[in-house]
């Protein structure tokens, strides 16, 4: 193909002029693969979560119960003190209706909105809290200030992920 | 005090794994799109010459890299060459020992003042030297793709 040639911009061609060969091009998948080590904190917190529990981190010094935990104050500027088991309950922080997945396609038709939520977990800090999904709700019915309850995975296939609770519920409902 | 506790058995450590996706697709451009198609299509190494300064370009492009100048015409070279330097390879990209040392030269082609990087092969590791002459090895035609890799190497003239 005769390539038109531009004194300034760039060079146009369609995916087609890729597919059949018309421009030549390199296809490559870089191997990108990574280990990411959780360390003190996180890799406690996590082993935590495949006892069924949330454990923060507690600030002599501000007083504050730091969840997720980690072992050094940001606001005090020193390493924190202890460890404390929060409850798995909680309050909705704030919140998201989503139709569509983590790589940004879109959710078929039908299937119900992701709910991802920030949920201030009792017994840390006001707050303080994680990023979560809600379920067992309908979209239309999460409310900031709502109460909340996590929702285990069965023992057995915990694997001390954050994916070890499912979702939180509303609180009370069976 | 927390950064005294540590971690110390090793069978402790927990760790994540993660993969990050990406794949691309790149495109030449106008000179080098060029280049690869002439060294896919006819075997042919694609040269320009820098109309201003008359500095030799290979592969092929559209602008002088040193006086900016336009370069729109592009000759064919002989593809014969000599070894400016080379090293012996014995480990892959990942670390791993490669089963047989490889000889990777910077290979100055006859008439051009820009160097190519390319493995030599048909060659002991032993017998290589500097300004040994060198000339193409190609894949045949059909399984050429337009890509550095159509060309296997630089073999001993």
């Amino acid at each position: 193909m005769e390539l038109e040639k531009f004194e300034l911009g760039a060079t146009h061609f369609r995916e087609e002029d890729l597919e059949e060969g018309r421009i030549l091009s390199l296809h490559w998948k870089p191997n990108l693969k990574y280990a990411w080590d959780n360390g003190v904190a996180i890799g406690r917190y996590l082993a935590e979560l495949k006892e069924g529990r949330i454990i923060a981190r507690k600030c002599q010094k501000c007083r504050r119960i730091m969840l997720p935990p980690r072992m050094f104050c940001e606001l005090c500027w020193r390493p924190t003190d202890e460890w404390v088991y929060v409850k798995d309950t909680g309050t909705v922080n704030t919140f998201s209706i989503c139709y569509i997945n983590w790589d940004a396609s879109r959710l078929p038709e039908g299937v119900p909105p992701h709910i991802p939520a920030v949920i201030e977990i009792d017994g840390a800090s006001p707050g303080m809290g994680i990023l979560h999904k809600l379920g067992e709700v309908k979209p239309e019915e999460v409310r900031i200030g709502m109460r909340v309850k996590a929702v285990w995975r069965d023992p057995a296939e915990r694997e001390g992920s954050i994916t070890d609770i499912l979702y939180f519920k509303p609180e009370g409902r069976e | 005090m927390g950064l005294s506790e540590r971690i110390d058995r090793n069978v402790d450590l927990t760790y994540f794994e993660g993969e990050i996706p990406v794949e691309y697709v790149y495109t030449y451009g106008l000179g080098l799109e060029t280049f690869f198609r002439a060294l896919k299509d006819k075997g042919a190494f694609t040269a320009s010459r820098c109309p201003e300064c008359g500095f030799v370009y290979l592969p092929c492009r559209i602008f002088c890299e040193r006086c900016f100048a336009r370069m729109e015409d592009t000759f064919e070279l002989p593809g014969s060459g000599r070894v400016y330097s080379f090293t012996v390879v014995h480990r892959g990209r990942d670390g791993s020992p490669k089963e047989e040392p490889a000889v990777v030269a910077l290979i100055e082609m006859d008439g051009a003042d820009t160097r190519l990087v390319h493995y030599l092969v048909n060659v002991e590791p032993g017998s290589v030297e500097i300004g040994m002459p060198v000339k193409p090895v190609l894949r045949p035609q059909g399984e050429r793709r337009g890509h550095l890799e159509d060309l296997v190497g630089f073999a001993p003239a």
